[in-house]
Parts: structure tokens; C-alpha cells; sequence
């Protein structure tokens, strides 16, 4: 009978795969983790990329329109567009970065602890989370730069404080997930699983979740380093990053109105892929999860 | 006799992008008014599509591509949309495997099967509609029906929500009701008096009924006549008593010994090798791979569905072979 | 009912008593002598640096700091600022209708925009129209708001001149003043909102119209338009109105920048201004109302959500 009539509730599972078959096609992802590694390369290599030295002025051409020596165009100070989005792309690019790394390596570990621990330990921990996601994630930021001094360790650490909670969040769940697996199968065998157990288990499970979330989280980092660069709380001039091209722009709105396009489309474009990386990993993950 | 519903040469196709799957291949079968028809075989076998096909509710991407459904003398699968609408719930009613998601969570029970009433019959007032609702629910035996109108589904055990669904089925006085898995998702217990009530509903009203299932013991429990279906094609098509007595499709044979009715105490259970093939299916009968009674020539033409006295199946051995039936 | 309501708010002691923490401790994020630096630094006077020790309390034990910051906050008083020596109460209640009506003006925006393009994407999921709404929306969720609102002031206020680049009316001033300045920071920040509305809104339709109980609906014979309008949206609404309120609570905070590029004098100004100043008492304050905002807008979400889902209301 088992092997015959099994399993119990024989239609379900054969919706669920019509369902993923509608799942969009695996292109956009290409093409996002594409541009994504053609601007990583960008960004690393941009001394050998930028057409033009991003520091150097040429006051006689101030907001001058692209030309052929400079497709973008040159800003308020007659520097090169162009050059400027791409060394602004290393600094946007690595504080989005080493935020999103900071935010793991302090989250995962708390997310562990309160996972594995619960009782009083988790409920403080759990507690903290909820009043660090009470304040608005960009007024959090705003105010921890502020106080701090605008610098890009400071934005860093700032968007690393916004960060963390989903990923403790994440953590957590998986740890509680997984202590509650081992806890049936240990208690079987030795009474309940050590720490050291779990925490193997939990990083193998917890990876692609944090890798999905770190992608939605590099996108948002982009936004928030432009918001605070933007306000004068963030990247300091003359140093390029996105958020200060648009501050930059915002002065020179009513004069040279176009200069809010190169920094402004470049955002857009880079979180947008990685928003679409996110999507689709996450797509392929559940699909992965699901057929297994 | 004339049928009350006819299905013939149901084609049903799963398409997305170049990629068709057939998923239930020329599958032809007739109810007639009052009579209740059992429609088995593994899952994977079409059985469900086949069901849902009748009140056009195909799931997305899957399609009927070809065959007739005739109900009471209408052609269904050309039929307007409006013209469907008004048969559903109506004359032909269908209820589900899974009584706990199949009634929707954010409104009540009460409200739910008016719902239904007022549907069909426009002009219902409120209360009219609600006392057509308590009468519903004490038909098929939820005790206190007028207090519980006001309950939402979670308040229901799952049994009592299986009772709702068929009141729901039933306000509309349907002449078939298609019961898919009716009894699956419920408890051992819970099934007998579910499979009772519809029995004894099917019976009283005098409607006819079909019940998709797996489980070859709700059919002898419920059923004058059965359709086996294997790989999207019907195998066999025979009357409850002659089928259970003496199969004639090894298929037949394999799912009417793997009952754990007609197994010995103590005994281990019988299983039929193998998975129903998806997809591509082999040349030849399509059963096979799994089939004790194979030959060489099994492999190469696919059998026809003949017809043998008052049964018909799809075997080339069927006339040679004496299957054993159910002790 | 009751006993939920009564959970939820005994649930929110915690919460708060973490929140004015992390408030209270802010003012030590400042580098150094958060007196000396408040001050202006090593060139401040000493007279100055006194001052402001004594305004913040800086020169008592840590825990008295706090209990006497707390003991003012739940009696509405938030201090002063260090400059104008207006206090953050007063200017709080004179920005905060600013930046409500900002916040409306969004709202109204995001369902008028996000409502139909999610309904129109999840009735038909996969279709052509699904993927142009998820195309919209991926593209409004990746667009920093600021920069949209640089976009429509170089569009439609200098270039087409439909509408003016900055200021702000008061309602009670001119309604249709008030209205007229408002469209152009309402869709710059709106944008998000209808985005993530519709994307939430899409999601849940498409899943709902798949359940099981849409499927019953359709075979009980109900018309197309009473399953979808009935027992799918239904459904369908209930996390889209959670994910509304959290945005709208956070967006008290979000439009920071938004009124500044449109110089709307609202709580955002206010809030960078101060950040900007280093204005300690003004950033707790303001920080503390914005907070426990959140935190009852959630309340409210909660409470919805529980009206609206009978299961959440009995357990």
C-alpha cells in the first residue's frame, strides 16, 4: 500500500510545480550579474578605466555638456563626468560592501547565541532588534553619521547597525530550526547537541538565505550611502561617490540640470541588479529546496 | 439509460513555452442520472484532472485539447463562460480533497454557503439564503446548525469542514457531484462517516455522483461502477461487483491486491513495483514496465480499450488471463 | 478581542524601555567630551562647555542622566535645542502637520498608482501586463527618492513649469495652494511606497487566486468578478496592509531628504538640521517621537490585522 498509494495527498505536490514552472526565465539574472561584475571591475580597476584624472579641474569649461573628449559631460568645477561615476563606483561600491560584510560578522554570531540559548538571553537580544528596527533605518543611519562625524568608516558602521537585524533575524530562525532538528536526533543518541554541532549546521544551512538577503541589502546600502553623501553626511568632497555627484548636481540644478543623470541612472541601474540578483537566487533557491 | 454526463476522447495537455506534456490521452466514459462512478488510479494517473475538467477549472497552463464533455445534453467545453458559471455550483457541484483550505479563511461558514444559495438563485433575500444554509448543514449533520453559521472555518474540525463543503455542494441540488479525494486529508475515523454521508446523500437525493480516489475501498464502499485510470489513459471500465470479483486489467489486479483489505493478517502487504511514468510514457501499453503478465508483443503496439461483456479494458491479454480479484 | 489588544500592549514595555536606551545613549556616540565637542570643540569657551554639560545633565551619574531624561520624555518634554533654545515639543507640533500632510499626499499617491498596477499584474500572472507591473516596480524600488524628486523638479517645475520646484502652503493658509506643492514631493516619495505596494499586492493576488478556497468559490458558480473582489482581495489585502503601515511609519523618518530638496519645513528638515548641528536634545527627541510612532503604527497594523483575520483574533 505505501509504495502503491503514497504519498497521502497525491495532486498537492503536482500544482506546486506548475506554479514554479511559471517562474521566470534566468536571463534578467544573467544580465544583472554581468553588469554587476563588468562594474566591480570597473571600480577596481579604475585608474586604468577612467578616460580622465577624476580630481582635475577645468574651470573653463564648467558644467559643460558631453563631448567627445568627455561623453558625460563635466561638473561644476569642469571635472569629467564619466571618470567620476567610476571611481564614484568604488566608493560606493565598497561601502555598500564592507557594510553588508561588517553587518554578518557581527549578526550571525548574535543571531546564534539567541537562537541557541533562548530563554532570557534570546528575549533581550530578540528585544534589541525590535527597538533598533523602531527607529526608521535612514533617520538611524542620519543620526549614528552625524554624531559620529561623517567619514567612510562612520557611513559603514552606520548602515552596518540598519543591516543587522534581518540578518539576526535570519541567523536565528535557522538556528532554531536546526536545534530543533538535532534535538530529535541527539536525544536519541547523547541527550541534546553542543553548540559546536549546531553552529556547523546552522552556517551550512544559513548561507544561501544570508547570500540572498546581502544582495537585497548591497541595493539598499547603495541608496542609503547616496541619502547620506547626498546630505553632506556621508563621502566628503572632493572624494567621488554617487551620493556626492548628486549633491553636486543638486547645486547645479537650475544651471546645468542634466548633471543629476550619470550618478543618478548609475544608482538606479546597480540596485536594480542587485535586487534582481537577489530575486533570482532566491527563485532558484526555493526551486532547488523544493525539488529535493 | 441515457447518460447525464459523457466524456469522450478527453484529451487535457500541459503547454509552456514549446514544451507539451499530455497528461490525460483520450479518456471517454459516461454517469448516468443517479448512478455513482468511482474514477481510480495512482496520482499522476489524470484522475483529478479528468474530474476538474467537467467544471472547467483546469489549473493554469493545463489545457483540454481535445474530446467532448456533454452534461444533461450540453456540449461543456464550448460552452460560454456565463453558461458554465450557471452550471457550477448549480447542477454540477464539486467538492475537494482538502477540507482545510478548500473554505476560505476570512469569512463565515454561514456566509460561504448563502453564498452559494444566492448565486443560482437571484432574488434570494438574506434570511431566505441563511435558512437555506441551516437547513444544509443539518442535512449532513453539524449539530446546532443556525448557532454555527456565525463560525469561521478555523473553528471547524476538518471533518466538519468536509460536512460544510458538501452542504455548500448540495445547496445548489446538483445532479452530479464530482468528490475529489473527499476523504484523503481526513482522519481514519472521520472517513467512514464522511464516506457514509455521501453514500447516503447520493442515495436520498438521487443524484448522480463521481468520486476520484485512490483508495479502492471507497469505491466499493460508495460506487456502482468503476473507471481505472493508469498513465492518462482509462485501463479498465467495469461494474463494482464484477470488477472487484474478477479484474481483467493487471493493473486492476495489481491496486485490488494491494488493498490492505484483501491481505491476510500478518501478511505483508502487497505493492505493484515501480511509479506511474510522467512525461514520456513507454511504447507499447503504457503499464508495461510494471506488468507481471509482460510479453514481448506488450512492448510494441499500444492495446486498444476493447470490450469484454460488460467490461471494458485495455489490455491485449485480457481474454487469456484470470486475475485474481479481492478475497 | 480584548485579552489580544491587551497582549499587544503589555508586549510594547519592553520595546520602549530599549528604545529610550538606545535614545539616551546617543548623545555619547559623540566623539570625546560629548560636552567639548557640543560646544564647538577645543576653541569653545569654557563658560559654553559648562552650559551645556549642565543643560544635558552630563555632569550627574550615569543612571540619574537617564532616569531624569526618561521621567521628562513620558512627560512629553523632550528638551531644548542648544541654539534656538526653542523646545523640541513646540517645534515638533508646529512640523508635524507638514510632514503628515506629506506623508498623505503619498499614500494617496501609492494606492492610486500601486493598487491597480498590483491587482493588474496578479490577475494574470506571467501574462505581458505582469511582467511590464514588475518591470515598473523593480525600477520605482531601485530609484532613490531624492533623486526622482531632482528628476520631476527638472521636468515638470523648470522645464515644463506645471508646477512650483520648492516652498510650502499650510492647509489652513490655501487648500488648493497646499495641494498644488504638494504633488510633486508626494510622487517623489510615493514612488516607493505604490512600488512595494503593488509588489506585495501582486504576489498576494497571484498566490490567493491559486488556493484552494478561490477554486471553491469558482466551483460554487459565483461570477468572475465576485471571486476576485470577494474572496480573493480579501485574502489578499491583509499583508499589503501590514506592509502599508510599517512604510507609512517609516516614512515619518524617509522624508528627510525629500523636504529638503523641496524645502518643506517638516519634521525631516527639522531632524537634519539638527543632525547636522549636532543638536543633541533635539536628534533624542525627535528620534523618541519617531520611534514610538512606528511602534503604534505597528500596534495598529497589528491590531487591523487581527480584526481582519478571525484566526489571529481567537488565539
Amino acid at each position: 500500500m505505501t509504495a502503491l498509494l503514497a504519498p497521502a495527498r497525491p495532486e498537492a505536490p503536482k500544482i506546486v510545480r506548475w506554479r514554479r514552472w511559471r517562474a521566470p526565465g534566468g536571463t534578467a539574472v544573467l544580465v544583472a550579474a554581468g553588469y554587476l561584475v563588468l562594474l566591480s571591475l570597473a571600480a577596481v580597476g579604475a585608474p586604468l578605466v577612467a578616460p580622465h584624472d577624476p580630481y582635475v579641474q577645468d574651470l573653463a569649461h564648467l558644467n559643460a555638456p558631453p563631448s567627445a573628449a568627455h561623453w558625460l559631460g563635466q561638473d561644476d568645477l569642469g571635472r569629467d563626468i564619466l571618470s567620476r561615476v567610476i571611481f564614484g563606483a568604488r566608493v560606493s561600491l565598497a561601502s555598500s560592501l564592507l557594510a553588508v560584510g561588517l553587518a554578518m560578522l557581527v549578526a550571525v554570531p548574535v543571531g546564534l547565541i539567541s537562537g541557541f540559548f533562548g530563554g532570557i538571553v534570546d528575549a533581550i537580544l530578540m528585544r534589541i532588534v525590535d527597538g533598533i528596527q523602531s527607529i526608521p533605518p535612514l533617520v538611524l543611519a542620519l543620526v549614528i553619521t552625524g554624531l559620529l562625524g561623517p567619514s567612510l568608516r562612520n557611513i559603514v558602521i552606520a548602515l552596518a547597525v540598519i543591516f543587522s537585524p534581518t540578518f539576526i533575524r535570519l541567523t536565528r530562525g535557522q538556528t532554531l530550526a536546526v536545534r530543533e532538528e538535532t534535538y530529535v536526533e541527539a536525544s536519541k543518541s547523547i541527550g541534546s547537541a553542543p553548540l559546536w554541532v549546531i553552529r556547523r549546521r546552522v552556517l551550512r544551512n544559513v548561507g544561501s538565505p544570508l547570500i540572498v538577503q546581502a544582495s537585497t541589502s548591497l541595493g539598499f546600502g547603495l541608496l542609503a550611502e547616496a541619502g547620506l553623501s547626498f546630505l553632506g553626511l556621508g563621502i566628503q568632497p572632493p572624494q567621488a561617490s554617487w551620493g556626492v555627484m548628486l549633491n553636486r548636481a543638486y547645486a547645479a540644478l537650475f544651471t546645468a540640470g542634466w548633471e543629476v543623470l550619470p550618478p543618478g541612472l548609475a544608482i538606479v541601474l546597480t540596485v536594480l541588479a542587485f535586487n534582481v540578483l537577489g530575486d533570482g537566487l532566491r527563485d532558484r533557491l526555493a526551486r532547488r529546496d523544493g525539488l529535493r | 439509460m441515457t447518460a447525464l454526463l459523457s466524456i469522450s476522447e478527453l484529451r487535457i495537455q500541459h503547454r509552456r513555452g514549446g514544451t507539451v506534456t499530455p497528461l490525460v490521452d483520450g479518456v471517454s466514459f459516461t454517469v448516468a442520472a443517479g448512478e455513482a462512478l468511482g474514477l481510480v488510479g495512482e496520482s499522476g494517473s489524470g484522475k483529478t484532472l479528468t474530474a476538474l475538467s467537467a467544471l472547467r477549472l483546469l489549473p493554469p497552463g493545463v489545457v483540454q485539447t481535445a474530446g467532448s464533455i456533454v452534461f444533461a445534453g450540453r456540449e461543456l467545453s464550448t460552452l460560454d463562460d456565463e453558461g458554465m458559471r450557471r452550471l457550477r455550483g448549480n447542477e454540477l457541484a464539486m467538492i475537494f480533497q482538502d477540507p482545510m483550505t478548500s473554505l476560505n479563511p476570512a469569512f463565515t461558514i454561514g456566509n460561504q454557503i448563502a453564498e452559494a444559495v444566492r448565486a443560482h438563485r437571484p432574488g434570494t433575500d438574506r434570511a431566505t439564503a441563511r435558512n437555506r444554509a441551516v437547513e444544509m448543514l443539518d442535512l449532513v449533520g453539524i449539530p446546532a446548525a443556525r448557532a454555527r453559521l456565525r463560525d469561521y472555518p478555523h473553528a471547524f474540525s476538518g471533518g466538519m469542514r468536509q460536512r460544510a463543503m458538501i452542504a455548500m455542494a448540495l445547496s445548489g441540488e446538483p445532479r452530479l457531484l464530482i468528490a475529489d479525494e473527499p476523504t484523503t486529508a481526513l482522519d481514519v475515523t472521520i472517513q467512514a462517516q464522511i464516506l457514509e454521508l455521501l453514500a447516503r446523500l447520493q442515495q436520498d437525493l438521487g443524484m448522480a455522483m463521481i468520486v476520484v480516489t485512490h483508495d479502492l475501498g471507497v469505491v466499493a464502499d460508495v460506487c456502482h461502477r468503476v473507471c481505472v485510470m493508469y498513465a492518462g489513459q482509462l485501463v479498465e471500465r467495469a461494474p463494482v461487483d464484477t470488477f472487484y470479483a474478477r479484474p481483467r486489467h493487471p493493473y486492476g489486479e495489481g491496486l485490488l491486491r494491494a488493498m490492505p483489505q484483501s491481505t491476510a493478517p500478518g501478511a505483508r502487504l502487497r505493492v505493484i513495483p515501480g511509479a506511474v511514468p510522467s512525461g514520456a510514457f513507454p511504447p507499447g501499453c503504457r503499464f508495461h514496465p510494471r506488468c507481471g503478465y509482460v510479453e514481448p508483443a506488450c512492448t510494441a503496439d499500444p492495446p486498444d480499450l476493447v470490450d469484454d461483456g460488460p467490461v471494458s479494458v485495455r489490455c491485449r491479454r485480457h481474454a487469456e488471463l484470470r486475475l485474481r480479484g479481492a478475497r | 478581542m480584548l485579552t489580544f489588544v491587551a497582549r499587544r500592549l503589555a508586549g510594547l514595555i519592553p520595546l520602549l524601555f530599549v528604545i529610550s536606551l538606545a535614545v539616551f545613549s546617543m548623545v555619547y556616540l559623540v566623539p570625546g567630551d560629548p560636552a567639548v565637542a557640543l560646544a564647538g570643540g577645543e576653541n569653545a569657551t569654557p563658560e559654553r562647555v559648562l552650559q551645556i554639560r549642565q543643560q544635558l545633565g552630563l555632569d550627574q551619574p550615569l543612571i540619574s542622566q537617564y532616569l531624569n531624561w526618561l521621567a521628562d520624555v513620558v512627560h512629553g518634554q523632550f528638551g531644548s535645542s542648544l541654539f534656538t533654545g526653542r523646545t523640541v515639543s513646540s517645534e515638533l507640533s508646529t512640523r508635524f502637520p507638514v510632514t503628515a500632510s506629506l506623508i498623505l499626499g503619498s499614500l494617496i499617491v501609492a494606492l492610486l498608482v500601486g493598487v491597480p498596477l498590483g491587482l493588474a499584474g496578479g490577475m494574470r500572472p506571467g501574462s505581458w501586463v505582469d511582467r511590464g507591473v514588475t518591470g515598473l516596480v523593480s525600477i520605482g524600488i531601485a530609484m532613490p527618492g531624492f533623486w526622482l524628486a531632482m528628476v520631476l523638479i527638472l521636468v515638470f517645475g523648470l522645464n515644463l513649469r506645471w508646477f512650483p520646484v520648492r516652498g510650502y502652503t499650510a492647509f489652513a493658509v490655501s487648500p488648493t495652494d497646499w495641494a498644488y506643492r504638494l504633488v510633486l514631493p508626494s510622487v517623489a516619495l510615493g514612488t516607493l511606497m505604490a512600488a512595494t505596494l503593488a509588489r506585495q499586492l501582486r504576489g498576494a493576488l497571484a498566490d490567493v487566486l491559486d488556493s484552494d478556497y478561490v477554486r471553491t468559490a469558482r466551483a460554487k458558480g459565483l461570477p468572475a468578478r465576485r471571486v476576485v473582489g470577494k474572496h480573493a482581495l480579501k485574502n489578499a489585502a491583509m499583508p499589503a496592509v501590514t506592509v502599508l503601515g510599517l512604510q507609512v511609519a517609516y516614512l515619518f523618518g524617509g522624508t528627510v531628504i525629500t523636504e529638503q530638496i523641496f524645502g518643506i519645513p517638516g519634521v525631516g528638515t527639522y531632524l537634519v538640521n539638527a543632525i547636522i548641528g549636532q543638536d543633541v536634545p533635539v536628534i533624542q527627541g525627535a528620534v523618541t517621537v519617531l520611534a514610538v510612532l512606528v511602534v503604534l503604527v505597528n500596534l495598529v497594523v497589528d491590531l487591523t490585522y487581527g480584526y481582519l483575520n478571525p484566526k489571529v483574533r481567537v488565539a
